[in-house]
């Protein structure tokens, strides 16, 4: 395609040079380098604004907070930004690029790793490091002796011998292209590993009060989330009672109040009809069923809890988990009671595990453990909205329908329990009693199937990385010739990377001709 | 020309194979929990009907029920079962417990209806039954072991899950949505219709 | 000795480290200072000096003030890295474990790594021109890790696990490793500018190597962190979060950003293989993923909320 300069502006591409300047565009090392930074970028907003996957409580509160950004957030992929089309965009456009750009050098490596040294330019002058001697050695020692050298500094090495003189050419550091192309292909290796591991994959997080038991059906979980191609089949149907949970913390000393101990006993059934296996889970140490992993992720308080409706039935009576707040373990929970009658029932509140009387009253827990357990709740009563067949948290009363009782003086009604205590609820609707403490585990049970693959090529990557950041390839030659009776030697070096002392390395090489002890007659 | 070409259409299948894989990854399956409802796994609506030839026998579940007795599938041999599986806390379960007690009075002695309470305590359960004027023996089994026992195809992959086994004793029907009495009388029908002698 | 014995060591060890980093400092800014005045070149041929200090006599110039200034801030930091290896050593003792086990034992073991790289490139490459920038990077970091000092003691159950040992030690040197790369990538920018505008003949700048001299230096320093960080964040750090957390990778706000700083990082290296990016502007990119690599560590502790923020810092 001949190009004419001409004044007006340039005739365009016919659309084959135009895809194929794109390729070589989107293949360029610039383009990498602005698709990385533009990568770095996008990814910033994923760690400032809540993510539906790592904290759906916060996204909660979140859109609460602000109820006319969230809207707009959540059109634009803001609460899932690292599954959103555009990032997605970056990072398949990034690795398209690098694609498109190892493959064709993996075949031009291909053939220039089994390439003999290069012969030496004319002028070695014009190369950045370069020096020459005068000796008397004749050519064929000098060569010799160059050639051992440089092999001993393990290049590759030809010499070239003609009748006026001759030449050594050398060349190493061949493998630094191969660790370069070994760390990109390992990182696509490792991409699609995750991706295709992930497509089977599948977390699911539950709760679990002492006493209880849990079984591995969709229908116990609290959230679940898989891949595309992940079967409900593929459960291991096994179940787990857990019997007791001990949680220690740090009595005394500098670190008063931290957590040092979280272990869950109990029995485990891999399988309808099995053997119960007892099972001692601790953070760190999950428990391994059948190719699934659980994890002990958190736990918390469950105090049990009886009410009764006006009518005098007792219409609840159970362990309600709270979920704690920070790290005195105060906590908040819900109880809702709607078969009560003549009114449904629900509450809200705070449990303290150990309480602290405040002046103005408000609930402070000085210790995580529950050295003196208190309940706080608010209570309602009215409608529930249980009824609607609308999806409700278990852990948030949807105030809508309620009224909130209140006490003598008109405030919310607040009653404070500990344990073993009832307080009556007024107009004679009923009563809620705090009748005992459980504590509860936080279990995550996933699987995450091929995982091996990415492994193995992460580290491969690595160790292409480190070679391909060590190792430097290099030319080096010697040339000797008669001139005059006496031999006239010529040695250069080329470094194909930047950064290293090519002048000093030049100036130890023809120290290293010059010195060997041999029968030489240098002046 | 053809080392030019090569060298484009290698990259673009390694790519195109890479790619489908990570959109392919970035989508998830219709189980993930609704977002937001916090607590448990909404179902997505789903009515499955078995083929006489590939139904597989029910569980014989069994365990103590809500009243202090005890209950066991098959106690009700020769007999349709409704297996309805429910929570006092679900949603979605008192939206249909009326729809549930109203087919169970249409169908008297025709159909059993055993129910399956999960996740619940058994005050709050019972005070459930008596909202509803449920009737039908419930089992209380809040560790929901015995769902771990019907078939893998057909698990019970949300609440609300109502099996229906018919008079062999077989798995012939699973309904994964909040049901309506016509709904169910539908699938009752078609599952006795289609079994010997029904 | 007690452990308690051992805490009280640490903690004036480190105290002290932090007087002599301040010491060293001050050293060095003298240096900086003396050295404004232009440079003594050794020149046989002239007799005399060469500028403000010229002097009629034909005695040897006076010591050169800024150098010595110079020496006593390395010996100075030889002198508070040994501190500060003690004061390391001893929390480890007092603690019964590895000293890195929160933010306040991830700083000082982190400039122990970065006294350490700087001192050990001093050896191979002489690069006390770097000097100035270690030392007050290192009082500024001491005196903040102040703030967030906790008392020796044993750790939270989630980090109960021999990959503490490896992922957060991995962290640390490559953190220590790039804190003396964006020095030097800032000497770089500095002596670069200086370079273009007037060949930097005068002052201090002249004292310091060829601006492509500090670029190579930068470019080794990276070179090593790198992979070490690689490893930390990619390897060593996923596979403990598959073990803790059940997932190997979550986008949690402290790995995204450790996955932030790393991207930046390669984008450092391909810049100085691209055309038109190899000199300043690769070196600003290793500002910011040095940038980048303080909001993961200081950012994301304090004030973000994830699975890596326990209870406290």
């Amino acid at each position: 395609m001949a190009s004419t300069r001409s004044a007006g502006p340039a005739p365009a591409l016919p659309s084959r040079q135009f895809l194929r300047w794109t390729w070589r565009q989107l293949t360029s090392m610039r383009t990498a380098l602005l698709l990385l930074l533009l990568l770095a970028l996008a990814a910033v907003p994923g760690s400032l604004i809540p993510q539906s996957k790592v904290d759906p409580l916060a996204v909660k509160l979140f859109a609460d907070k602000h109820p006319t950004l969230a809207p707009v957030l959540d059109r634009i992929g803001g609460f899932s930004v690292y599954s959103s089309p555009w990032f997605s965009a970056v990072y398949l456009l990034l690795m398209v690029s690098l694609v498109g750009c190892f493959v064709p050098r993996i075949a031009v490596y291909a053939r220039a790793v089994r390439a003999r040294p290069p012969a030496a330019p004319r002028n070695f002058e014009r190369l950045p490091a370069s020096a020459s001697y005068v000796t008397d050695q004749p050519v064929p020692e000098v060569l010799d002796r160059a050639q051992r050298l440089l092999r001993a500094q393990r290049y590759r090495v030809d010499t070239d011998s003609d009748t006026t003189g001759g030449a050594v050419r050398a060349q190493r550091g061949y493998l630094r292209e191969a660790g370069n192309l070994l760390f990109h292909v390992c990182l696509v290796v490792v991409l699609v590993g995750v991706a295709v591991g992930s497509l089977f994959g599948y977390k699911g997080g539950v709760i679990v009060t002492e006493g209880e038991g849990f079984s591995n059906t969709l229908t116990q979980y609290d959230e679940f989330s898989a891949g595309a191609l992940f079967d409900s089949a593929d459960l291991p149907p096994f179940r787990l009672q857990l019997d007791s949970f001990q949680a220690d913390f740090q009595l005394d000393g500098p670190q008063r109040g931290a957590p040092r101990l979280f272990e869950a006993r109990g029995d485990v059934v891999s399988r309808p009809g099995a053997a119960p296996v007892p099972f001692d889970l601790r953070v760190n140490h999950p428990l391994a069923i059948g190719g699934t992993s659980v994890f002990l992720i958190g736990q918390g308080y469950a105090p049990v809890i009886t009410v009764r409706d006006g009518d005098g039935n007792v219409v609840f009576s159970g362990a309600v988990p709270f979920l704690p707040v920070d790290s005195s373990y105060i906590s908040n929970g819900v109880v809702k009671a709607p078969d009560a009658a003549p009114e449904q029932l629900g509450f809200e509140g705070f449990f303290l595990p150990t309480a602290v009387d405040t002046a103005d009253g408000t609930p402070v827990s000085a210790f995580p453990a529950a050295l003196r357990p208190r309940l706080g709740l608010f209570a309602f009563h009215g409608d529930l909205g249980l009824d609607t067949g609308a999806p409700q948290s278990v852990y948030v009363l949807e105030r809508d329908g309620l009224t909130q009782f209140t006490d003598a003086n008109n405030k919310p009604l607040r009653m404070l329990l500990e344990p073993g205590a009832r307080a009556q609820l007024p107009d004679g609707l009923g009563s809620i009693s705090f009748d005992g403490l459980r504590q509860f585990v936080k279990l995550q049970i996933s699987a995450s199937p091929g995982t091996t693959v990415p492994l193995v090529a992460g580290v491969l990557a690595i160790g292409g990385l480190v070679v391909s950041l060590t190792l430097r390839p290099r030319r080096a030659w010697v040339r000797a010739r008669r001139e005059h009776g006496r031999t006239v030697v010529e040695v250069a070096r080329l470094d194909r990377v930047s950064g290293t002392d090519l002048g000093s390395d030049v100036q130890a090489l023809v120290r290293s001709l010059q010195d060997e002890p041999t029968t030489s007659r240098s002046s | 020309m053809s080392v030019v070409r090569g060298a484009v259409t290698r990259p673009v299948v390694a790519v195109v194979v890479a790619a489908v894989a990570l959109s392919a990854a970035g989508c998830t399956s219709g189980l993930s929990a609704t977002q937001g409802t916090g607590g448990y796994v909404s179902s997505n609506g789903a009515i499955t009907v078995v083929s006489e030839s590939e139904r597989k026998p029910a569980p014989d579940i069994s365990g103590p029920t809500l009243d202090a007795g005890s209950v066991s599938l098959s106690d009700f041999a020769g007999t349709v079962v409704v297996v309805n599986t429910w929570g006092s806390w679900c949603t979605e379960c008192r939206a249909e417990a009326a729809d549930l007690v109203e087919v169970d009075e249409q169908l008297g002695d025709e159909v059993q209806f055993l129910g399956l309470n999960i996740r619940d305590n058994e005050t709050a359960a019972r005070a459930y039954e008596t909202t509803y004027g449920v009737t039908y023996p419930s089992i209380f089994d809040p560790s929901s072991s015995l769902l771990l026992e019907f078939p893998p195809e057909l698990a019970a992959i949300a609440i609300p899950v109502t099996y229906v086994v018919d008079v062999e004793g077989r798995v012939a029907a699973r309904i994964l949505s909040t049901t309506s009495a016509s709904t169910l009388m539908g699938v009752i029908e078609d599952v006795q219709g289609s079994s010997p002698g029904g | 000795m007690s452990t308690q014995d051992w805490a009280t060591l640490s903690n004036q060890a480190v105290a002290t480290a932090t007087v002599i980093f301040a010491l060293a400092w001050l050293a060095h800014l003298a240096e900086w200072a003396f050295g404004r005045q232009p440079a003594r070149i050794p020149q046989p041929a002239l007799v005399g000096a060469d500028g403000a200090e010229a002097r009629p006599d034909a005695t040897p110039s006076p010591p050169d003030r800024s150098a010595v200034s110079g020496r006593a801030g390395l010996s100075l930091t030889v002198l508070a890295f040994g501190v500060l290896l003690v004061g390391v050593v001893a929390r480890g003792v007092a603690a019964e474990r590895v000293p890195w086990g929160n933010m306040y034992e991830f700083a000082t073991t982190g400039l122990l790594v970065a006294t350490g790289v700087y001192l050990g490139l001093v050896r191979a490459y002489g690069v006390q021109w770097l000097g100035p920038l270690i030392t007050g990077f290192c009082v500024v970091v001491l005196g903040l890790a102040f703030l967030v000092y906790v008392d020796a003691g044993p750790l939270v159950p989630a980090l109960h696990s021999y990959w503490l040992v490896l992922h957060v030690s991995a962290a640390a040197i490559a953190g220590g490793a790039f804190a003396v790369g964006a020095g030097a990538s800032a000497v770089y920018l500095v002596k670069a500018r200086a370079e273009a505008r007037d060949g930097a003949t005068t002052g201090y700048l002249a004292r310091l190597p060829s601006a492509a001299a500090i670029d190579k230096v930068a470019y080794r320093v990276h070179a090593f962190a790198f992979p070490i960080w690689t490893f930390a964040a990619l390897i060593a750090g996923p596979i403990w979060a598959q073990y803790a957390w059940g997932r190997y990778w979550g986008w949690d706000p402290k790995e995204v950003w450790a996955f932030i700083t790393w991207v930046v990082y390669a984008s450092y290296l391909h810049a100085r293989a691209t055309a038109g990016w190899r000199g300043r502007a690769a070196a600003i990119v290793a500002l910011v993923g040095f940038a980048t690599f303080l909001f993961n560590f200081v950012g994301i502790n304090l004030f973000g909320s994830g699975l890596h923020s326990y209870a406290g810092v």
